[in-house]
């Protein structure tokens, strides 16, 4: 597994999907300030801009994972791998955590991006804590990312239906990280009376659990600063990346690989 | 025997299609074992079955004397080197850089030998040329310089000579006799270039759906083809005192039928049984070569 893994860092380093992923990613983030910084009527604080990008990180994602893990597909190198391992399971392994380096890396390459260049430009009212704590739970979110997208293209085992998988997904984790974020920002009470848009009770706990669990709710508490459940957030990332990661190998185990 | 590779009454079924029908084939170690058969007849199949790629449906197969589902069985596929179909190449890599992945892959302790390799298979002037700008048997050679990586002792090779221009083909033909002379390399491959493949094969597998129709050497496939008459007479007695008498090499095939391995003259050898009052009932001249043959067993076209 320790080979494979060196060999697709490797790999992965000289990428033209992981550059262009980069380079997408860089290029939105700075897209981003820009708006922010002119496009607004009032003073952006910087803390509302670090994690802004993120709200597309998930199609970033997800075009990254499918053409980088789904090559191994179409250039045929998966023979030669399933040829090196005494398990399939050390392939599995070894692409998930690829992958997640990769998902990992992109997320940090733009918010340092975004953190370092923002200060100039924006209000910094940053505490270093709470921009640690909040990276943290980004990471474990772009792990979710990771495998969620790598276990999808090892499933599918075919480069193209795994990026239109992939890309469909991520579209469908944001719209509906739209939905329940604009059930969930609701208010109690608009103008001293009931909001009658507000969800409460059972319905509001199971929506809280939905943008909890989707990446691209994460993303979206994350690019507002404000997480209320950061311990539920972070148990559902790593429940998530491990459930996805025994459910990949076992069925990968018995999988046909042409 | 020492086979490299045998396989009994391997089944493989895709939903209701029966690709591998209770195959039996015999790999001899240092053989260049020539498989053969029709689009569809399972040798591609019987390659991914053997790497590992896909598991049987039943029956079992042995890999250096190593049993199909034990536990050995992943350092016994350590030993191969493989074409599938396709050759395994990262698209956006050089050459060189493919080859490292594969180095890397296997866990070897450096990248010595690389050079070497991209020379052997006359790729050692591509440079930083990604292998997408690579022509078809350019690809075709990288892949088998990967497989060739970490010295493996058995080589599969699927439709090696794909997509290779005449002078590729040739180059090919002899790497893979310099391999299996100098270096013991055994060589497990299938093509559809008979022709090609009659220069190279120690051994012969003939497949036809899903089913091993023949196996048999070299040697064995020269007899069978070779040149000769062939004759239906009324006394294959006559026929056979006849042609001991002549001294002449040939073969009964029947009461009636038998083929005559050598120049004779028909005339005279119909007058001679005529006067032993033994009739022809036909003569024919039989020239065969590795595709008649094949064409022979299978019937139809040989694509």
């Amino acid at each position: 597994m320790i080979r494979l893994m060196r060999a697709d860092l490797v790999r992965l380093v000289k990428s033209r999907a992981f550059g262009l992923s980069l380079a997408g990613m860089l290029a939105l983030s700075a897209a981003f300030m820009v708006m922010q910084a002119t496009a607004m009527d009032y003073s952006v604080p910087l803390s509302r801009v670090i994690f802004l990008p993120m709200s597309m990180y998930g199609v970033a994602a997800a075009a990254l994972v499918s053409v980088f893990a789904g090559d191994d597909f179409s250039g045929g190198f998966i023979r030669m791998k399933l040829l090196a391992v005494r398990r399939r399971s050390s392939y599995v392994l070894s692409q998930i955590f690829v992958s997640c380096t990769a998902c990992a890396a992109l997320y940090t390459a733009a918010t340092v991006f975004t953190a370092a260049i923002g200060r100039f430009f924006f209000e910094n009212n940053v505490m270093a804590s709470d921009l640690v704590r909040f990276y943290l739970l980004g990471v474990s979110m772009s792990l979710t990312c990771g495998a969620l997208f790598a276990a999808v293209t090892l499933l599918l085992g075919e480069k193209t239906r795994a990026v239109v998988v992939c890309m469909a997904s991520a579209f469908g984790m944001l719209f509906l990280a739209m939905h329940t974020n604009s059930l969930l920002v609701q208010d109690r009470y608009k103008d001293g009376v009931l909001n009658p848009k507000y969800v409460g009770g059972i319905r509001r706990m199971v929506y809280g659990i939905l943008h909890d669990l989707n990446p691209c709710g994460q993303a979206a508490q994350l690019s507002t600063w404000e997480v209320p459940h950061p311990i539920r957030v972070l148990l559902l990332n790593l429940l998530l990346t491990a459930a996805l990661t025994v459910l990949c190998c076992r069925l990968f185990e018995r999988k046909n690989i042409n | 025997m020492d086979f490299v590779f045998q396989t009994e009454g391997l089944t493989k079924r895709y939903g209701n299609f029966l690709a591998l029908d209770g195959l039996s084939m015999h790999v001899q170690g240092g053989a260049i074992y020539g498989f053969v058969g029709r689009n569809g007849a399972g040798k591609t199949t019987l390659i991914r079955l053997l790497c590992g790629l896909q598991e049987p449906s039943s029956g079992s197969f042995t890999l250096f004397g190593v049993q199909s589902g034990s536990r050995d069985m992943a350092d016994a596929r350590r030993r191969i080197g493989a074409v599938v179909e396709t050759p395994a190449l990262y698209m956006d890599m050089t050459a060189e850089e493919n080859l490292r992945q594969q180095y890397l892959i296997l866990g070897l302790p450096s990248y010595e030998g690389i050079r070497e390799l991209l020379q052997l298979v006359g790729l050692s002037d591509t440079g930083r040329k990604k292998v997408r700008h690579f022509s078809l048997g350019m690809k075709q050679r990288l892949g088998i310089a990967v497989a060739l990586a970490g010295d493996p002792d058995f080589l599969v090779l699927d439709e090696p000579a794909n997509g290779l221009d005449p002078q590729g083909i040739v180059e090919i033909r002899e790497l893979i006799l310099k391999l299996n002379r100098e270096r013991q390399v055994t060589f497990l491959i299938s093509s559809h270039i008979l022709d090609e493949l009659s220069r190279l094969a120690t051994h012969y597998g003939i497949i036809d759906h899903g089913r091993m129709v023949r196996e048999l050497s070299a040697g064995e496939l020269e007899a069978e083809c070779r040149k000769c008459l062939h004759l239906e007479v009324t006394s294959i007695s006559v026929l056979s005192r006849l042609l001991d008498g002549m001294g002449l090499d040939y073969k009964i095939l029947s009461d009636t039928e038998a083929d005559v391995y050598a120049r004779v003259s028909p005339t005279d050898l119909v007058l001679a049984l005529s006067a032993e009052n033994c009739q022809v009932l036909s003569m024919q001249e039989k020239d065969q070569n590795l595709e008649g043959y094949f064409l022979s067993l299978v019937g139809g076209d040989a694509s």
